[in-house]
């Protein structure tokens, strides 16, 4: 008997594997029990850190902008949220790293696209479960201390433009964890990237319309955490617009993905780890 | 039947930072501002065929190009010239429908997840290679009887000892039943009962599935116990192709063992080899590198010097052979 009778292709198979994937994560997170509860308390710390913070500010000054203590925690738990939906991205980061080591050649000689099986060679299911779940309880909490009340096709677009803005970040961070196949050390144009989301935390609203342009078009850090905020509170943002320039964001960045990818495995092809 | 592995003038050339030390400061400003580049050819023009089921050694130095050349074999790396098929695909240009057909294990790489246990890793390629559950349990049955892996197969990879690590690798390579398996160094640092398990499991794979091993290693012994053919690497160029034992024979000289009950003068030792090449191998033992034309005279010399208790003829086994090939004694 041959073990392999017939193989249906890369679309066939894809849902099995992907469940392999949040599998072996999954495998990866109960062989580290330390580290996972590790990092439970430091996200559980973080948070806290925030709501204290937050609570502190406004608390003297009465508001941040139009922003009131408990929109500032909203944004800050739907900052979480998107925080989140990136989980599953988290494989990107280790992509310079790997293909350093030459790690690609694992799945080079077999029938799968290499760089995907690599960034998600292992999904982390139980860590995003943990951080969806706190950054909803969190979301909800707040709505109700702070009686903030929320329409539910708000709540459905606000999950959306979240999901767009982590597409957006995967795809950015993709392209420049890409970029190690021909420069290998990537971790100073990382640094850019994060020096731009520290500006998330905050409402964006706030800062100047150079700053506020500036984290939006070029390091998109208003996406993943104030307009997903905005468009759940009902606060003033032109829906039509905001979406439109996330879906503009998508369709760039996605874009140069391919492209980039594409480029890279040929260059990988060519030279070798 | 259409060769296995069919090769026709592959060549892969690299490109690598130029390391011409600069002699000015110009040349050195210019050097930190703009990298230079030079070619360096890793495999030159080499031509080979591999019948199905054959087991051929594909062997040379340290940079001779081997991993290269298998790496543009299993569609890893894209030749800059020439032609490779194996098992009738263009291994970079087909390379998802043509990896079904092949295995690789690389004794130096890991080709499992390294936090996961075993079993894991397993379930991935199963579902990576699309086969069935009962043909993977079936196979796996198979390989535990063969391999010994029941035990290893809930223990994470970075747990396992390189022997056992090795066993995994070569079930996880196999168990989409390969037309070819590639093995890179797959014996390196292994001891001598992982090795041996190693080895003979990979025969029972060559002989009763007829599956292709294409092998390269510098441990002798496993070409000796595994292939009939080998080919020659060196400096990117193919410099033999045919059997061990018309390899042996291209050697125009013998070796004489010698033993003694105590260290031999090295002078005296000199005198009676007339300047033959010798080399001490071991306590009191040495080995003399006679052309065959002298060999009657010298063993004769040597056995008359005093405290000499043993002296054998023999033919240079494989691996000196191969060494005085390395060395350019031997001209091919």
């Amino acid at each position: 008997m041959k073990a392999r009778s017939s193989y249906k292709g890369p679309l066939a198979k894809l849902p099995r594997l992907l469940w392999r994937l949040v599998r072996v994560g999954f495998v990866i997170e109960t062989e580290f029990r330390t580290d996972f509860w590790m990092s439970v308390l430091n996200f559980l710390a973080w948070n806290a850190l925030y709501v204290t913070f937050w609570q502190a500010i406004v608390g003297r000054t009465g508001s941040l902008g139009t922003w009131t203590a408990g929109e500032l925690l909203v944004l800050n738990f739907m900052l979480s949220f998107q925080g989140a939906l990136s989980i599953p991205f988290l494989g990107l980061r280790r992509l310079p790293e790997r293909v350093r080591e030459g790690a690609l050649d694992k799945y080079l000689c077999r029938p799968v696209n290499p760089i995907v099986v690599t960034c998600f060679e292992a999904v982390y299911v139980v860590s995003f479960l943990r951080q969806l779940a706190v950054a909803l309880a969190g979301v909800g909490a707040c709505l109700w201390v702070y009686h903030l009340h929320v329409a539910a096709w708000r709540a459905l677009l606000a999950v959306l433009l979240a999901l767009i803005a982590t597409l957006v970040w995967a795809c950015l961070q993709g392209t420049v964890a890409l970029l190690s196949f021909w420069i290998g050390e990537v971790g100073t144009i990382g640094f850019f990237l994060n020096v731009g989301r520290r500006f998330e935390r905050y409402p964006i609203d706030v800062f100047p319309r150079a700053v506020r342009v500036s984290l939006t078009w070029f390091v998109p850090a208003a996406l993943t955490g104030t307009y997903p905020a905005m468009v759940l509170l009902n606060k003033p943002i032109n829906l039509g617009l905001t979406f439109a320039v996330a879906l503009i964001l998508l369709g760039l960045w996605g874009g140069v993905l391919a492209l980039v990818s594409g480029a890279a495995l040929r260059r990988y092809e060519a030279y070798g780890g | 039947m259409a060769p296995m592995i069919q090769v026709q003038d592959l060549t892969k050339y690299y490109r690598v930072p130029s390391r011409e030390v600069p002699t000015s400061a110009w040349e050195k400003a210019k050097r930190f501002l703009v990298r230079q580049w030079q070619p360096v050819v890793a495999v030159d023009h080499i031509s080979f065929t591999v019948e199905p089921g054959e087991a051929v050694a594909f062997l040379g130095p340290n940079g001779a190009g081997k991993t290269t050349t298998v790496k543009m074999l299993t569609g890893i790396l894209t030749p800059t010239s020439g032609q490779a098929t194996v098992a009738g695909y263009v291994p970079h240009r087909e390379r998802y429908a043509y990896t079904y057909h092949i295995g690789l294990v690389m004794g130096q790489k890991s080709m499992l997840v390294w936090d996961i246990p075993v079993i894991e890793s397993l379930r991935l390629y199963r579902d990576v290679y699309e086969v069935d559950e009962h043909a993977f349990e079936a196979r796996l049955a198979q390989f535990s009887e063969l391999l010994e892996i029941d035990e290893l197969l809930h223990i994470p990879v970075r747990k396992l000892s390189l022997g056992q690590r090795m066993r995994a690798e070569i079930v996880s390579s196999l168990l989409h039943e390969p037309e070819v398996i590639f093995l890179d160094e797959p014996t390196i640092g292994l001891d001598l009962l992982s090795k041996r398990r190693m080895l003979e499991f990979i025969r029972t794979i060559n002989r009763s599935e007829g599956v292709t091993v294409f092998l390269t290693t510098h441990n002798i012994p496993d070409v000796l116990q595994l292939c009939s053919r080998v080919i020659l690497i060196d400096k990117g160029k193919l410099i033999y192709d045919g059997s061990i034992g018309a390899l042996e024979s291209l050697c125009q000289h013998q070796v004489i063992e010698v033993e003694s009950r105590e260290a031999l003068d090295a002078a005296a030792l000199a005198g009676a080899t007339l300047d033959a090449p010798w080399s001490e191998v071991g306590q009191n033992r040495y080995l003399v590198r006679v052309d065959n034309g002298q060999l009657g005279e010298l063993a004769q010399r040597l056995s008359h010097l005093p405290a000499v208790a043993h002296v054998g003829v023999r033919r240079p086994d494989l691996e000196e052979v191969l060494g005085e090939i390395y060395e350019g004694k031997i001209q091919l």
